[in-house]
């Protein structure tokens, strides 16, 4: 019903859609772009071990259809050196968590409704005027602050992006500028980012980046980007995010639009790094293999919400959640009997405008019982680290999973 | 790159001689026949005019009555002869070398094209951005409404109203007519002033009715870019937003506009006609137009094809261009 509904909306109800949403978005633009003291964004972290927090996050699409909830409530978290793995299927929300988490929604249509990501920065100690203080030895010296993205406003997003938090993205053919050469867009990021930094300094950081992630610099540095192929570029999108030694590296499906062999290369590269550096990465993909071999944690995300997550062990020895159940069993595997029909999870996700109140994978679900046409379940705890969302492991069978 | 140079002005002399002949052609079958026109007006002033003079005019000027195909081949490769010699011919109706006309009015309409081109994209450039980094805002919509109204005043129309309002007669700021005050004889900077302030209301003109469809080019070509996953690289890397639109997105955004402004060559020559007519100025275009109007086969050729030979560089010259902006194309 809801899906005719979408289709056959009449001129008076779109206009009363595009009033509604220019309302909201006025209020939200205005927010983003207001003026704001640092104090008003600074928070604390709930849990010390954690540099990334996302917290009741909302994220919303106001459309003419209407308002596409993509992140309706999402909360998880990143603790520090950890590689934490997000998984659905496309348009789960998951990139729009962490394009969230980067501030780089695009407005006016995309807006962060309500929620906070609490994130803990490690950067340059800077008095009144933005000038980083150095020490009597003449280093900089540094400062964690802990800030709460969601409420920065936009003018002041240049103190996460890039040197607390970098992003290597799903398209490394069309990622990177076409009319600057390798060397140039690397050399950004250490002048963006390093006070005082020179031109030989630049270069040199950059040379060495692309040494780590197994590229001749000398071959590369003066390319334009059409001169190298897709798993070049994308080893010069994860150079670029490393150059400013970030604390948090967000993989958003690095490797869907590359082919077999150099997929291997690059998560082998990106597990290497992993071992490299000091921080923590948060890896968006739809590829559970992925996950298994990459993750210590997992987030299952399903039309907006998260509706299990736990160590990878958990998640892959003991999913409780029929969604992931079906997840596994949709992964095409070798010992699949001879014309056996790989699994696949009937239905559709709901329409993303008109979301039930009931669970949204209510349809789609062979397990479910009467409490399921009630409300949408909450987050039960099963372990220490393990949650599910769903009505089969509410209190009274808790222990059974 | 220099032999592909050579290929393409190899490739442009034939193009040109194609437009040589269907541009003489094309004059040739005009209802307009000069010798007749002259005749009738000798005719009017009371002489008499034999049949035999009316036959030695035509040959004169190596024309005929009725002027058939082969008649009008054996006119084009006399034409053709002549210009292989770097001769233009000499201007039915003003009665001096074609190339002196041209030379002696270029310069006029040159100055206002000149001006007018770079007030154009001094204008149009930033509009633009602003349209498209604000998009659907009011400022958007406030800059898009203006250009358009611009875009659609015809010259005529829009120069008779500056002429009227600003122009003598009207708050007389400026002359409404011709490109110097007659009867002053100036020199040296107060003469340049006197240019200046004569060509002043043409120009804006020109630019008001140009400057829209340059500022749409720049708002689309901004707004692809802006949407362009390279931008969210850059935005991603920490860079301020002006930053990223100044340095990112405008070399991107640049590419078609600079290849466009090399295929403004033949533009910044040819003279705004109407323009040029409204104010009653000694421009190239408004030369054209009369010597078109007469039947002034040398000119007409002579002026076309020095346009043709503009367009063709000019096309030359963007595709060098694009090579130069966008590291993307290679030239060979």
């Amino acid at each position: 019903m809801s899906k005719m509904k979408k289709s056959y909306l009449t001129g008076k109800e779109i206009r009363a859609i595009a009033k509604e949403n220019a309302k909201i978005i006025k209020r939200l633009e205005d927010y983003k772009n207001r003026k704001a003291e640092e104090s008003e964004f600074l928070t604390q972290m709930h849990d010390d071990a954690n540099i990334l927090e996302i917290d009741d996050l909302h994220t919303y699409f106001f459309t003419e259809q209407g308002v596409v909830k993509a992140v309706n409530g999402v909360s998880y978290s990143v603790p520090k050196n950890a590689v934490v793995g997000v998984v659905g299927e496309s348009g789960c929300g998951k990139s729009v968590t962490s394009m969230s988490v980067m501030r780089l929604i695009q407005g006016p249509a995309g807006q962060i409704v309500d929620g906070s990501i609490r994130f803990k920065s490690h950067d340059y100690k800077r008095d009144e005027k933005g000038e980083p203080v150095k020490d009597e030895n003449g280093n900089y010296e540094m400062e964690d602050k802990v800030y709460d993205i969601a409420k920065m406003p936009i003018s002041e997003i240049h103190r996460i992006r890039g040197k607390q938090v970098a992003m290597i993205f799903q398209e490394p053919m069309t990622s990177l500028n076409p009319v600057f050469t390798i060397g140039q867009q690397l050399d950004e990021v250490t002048f963006i980012h390093i006070p005082g930094a020179t031109k030989e300094m630049a270069k040199a950081k950059s040379e060495e980046m692309l040494r780590l992630v197994g590229i001749i610099p000398e071959n590369v540095y003066d390319a334009f980007p059409h001169e190298l192929s897709g798993g070049m570029r994308q080893r010069v999108m994860i150079a670029m995010a490393l150059a400013a030694e970030p604390r948090l590296i967000i993989a958003d499906e690095p490797t869907t639009a590359l082919d077999v062999t150099i997929q291997a290369q690059i998560l082998d590269l990106l597990q290497d790094i992993k071992n490299k550096i000091d921080g923590s990465i948060l890896l968006i993909t739809h590829d559970l293999g992925v996950i298994a071999e990459m993750a210590d944690f997992v987030v299952v995300m399903y039309a907006g919400k998260v509706i299990e997550q736990g160590t990878v062990y958990e998640i892959f020895q003991n999913p409780l959640h029929p969604y992931t159940v079906g997840l596994q069993k949709s992964k095409p595997t070798m010992s699949l009997d001879d014309g056996a029909e790989l699994y696949n999870i009937p239905g559709n996700v709901p329409n993303a405008v008109n979301m039930p109140n009931h669970c949204y994978f209510k349809e789609r679900c062979s397990k479910c019982v009467a409490k399921c046409s009630g409300d949408y379940p909450g987050m039960i705890q099963v372990s220490p680290t393990h949650y599910v969302a769903c009505h089969l492991y509410s209190e009274e069978d808790s222990n059974n999973g | 790159m220099l032999k592909y140079i050579l290929k393409r002005l190899g490739y442009s002399v034939l193009v040109l001689v194609g437009v040589s002949l269907i541009i003489y052609f094309l004059t040739r079958l005009m209802p307009i026949d000069f010798v007749r026109d002259k005749v009738n007006s000798i005719q009017t002033s009371g002489a008499t005019v034999s049949a035999e003079m009316v036959d030695a005019m035509y040959k004169s000027y190596g024309l005929s009555a009725d002027a058939g195909f082969a008649d009008i081949m054996q006119g084009y490769f006399n034409w053709l002869g002549d210009l292989v010699k770097l001769d233009l011919g000499t201007s039915f109706k003003y009665g001096i070398p074609v190339t002196e006309k041209i030379a002696m009015h270029m310069g006029t309409s040159f100055a206002i094209a000149l001006i007018a081109t770079i007030f154009e994209f001094m204008i149009a450039i930033p509009l633009g951005i602003t349209a498209a980094t604000h998009q659907y805002s009011l400022r958007d919509y406030v800059v898009t409404i203006l250009v358009m109204v611009g875009i659609s005043l015809p010259a005529f129309f829009f120069g008779n109203i500056l002429r009227g309002v600003f122009g003598e007669g009207g708050l007389g700021w400026f002359p409404s007519l011709g490109l110097q005050s007659a009867g002053a004889s100036l020199s040296g900077i107060d003469l340049l002033l006197d240019y200046a302030h004569h060509i002043f209301l043409p120009v804006l003109t020109v630019v008001i009715l140009s400057i829209g469809a340059r500022m749409r080019m720049t708002r689309t070509n901004m707004l692809e870019v802006l949407n362009s996953d390279y931008i969210r690289t850059a935005r991603a890397k920490g860079l301020k937003e002006k930053v990223v639109i100044n340095k990112h997105a405008f070399r991107n955004t640049m590419i078609p506009l600079v290849t466009s402004l090399a295929g403004l060559l033949p533009s910044l020559f040819s003279g705004a006609i109407i323009t040029e007519q409204v104010f009653d100025l000694p421009g190239i275009g408004n030369i054209a137009l009369q010597a078109m109007n007469a039947g002034d086969i040398p000119f007409i050729m002579g002026y076309n094809m020095f346009l043709a030979l503009l367009s063709v560089l000019g096309v030359l010259l963007a595709d060098l261009m694009y090579g130069i902006v966008d590291p993307r194309v290679k030239l060979e």
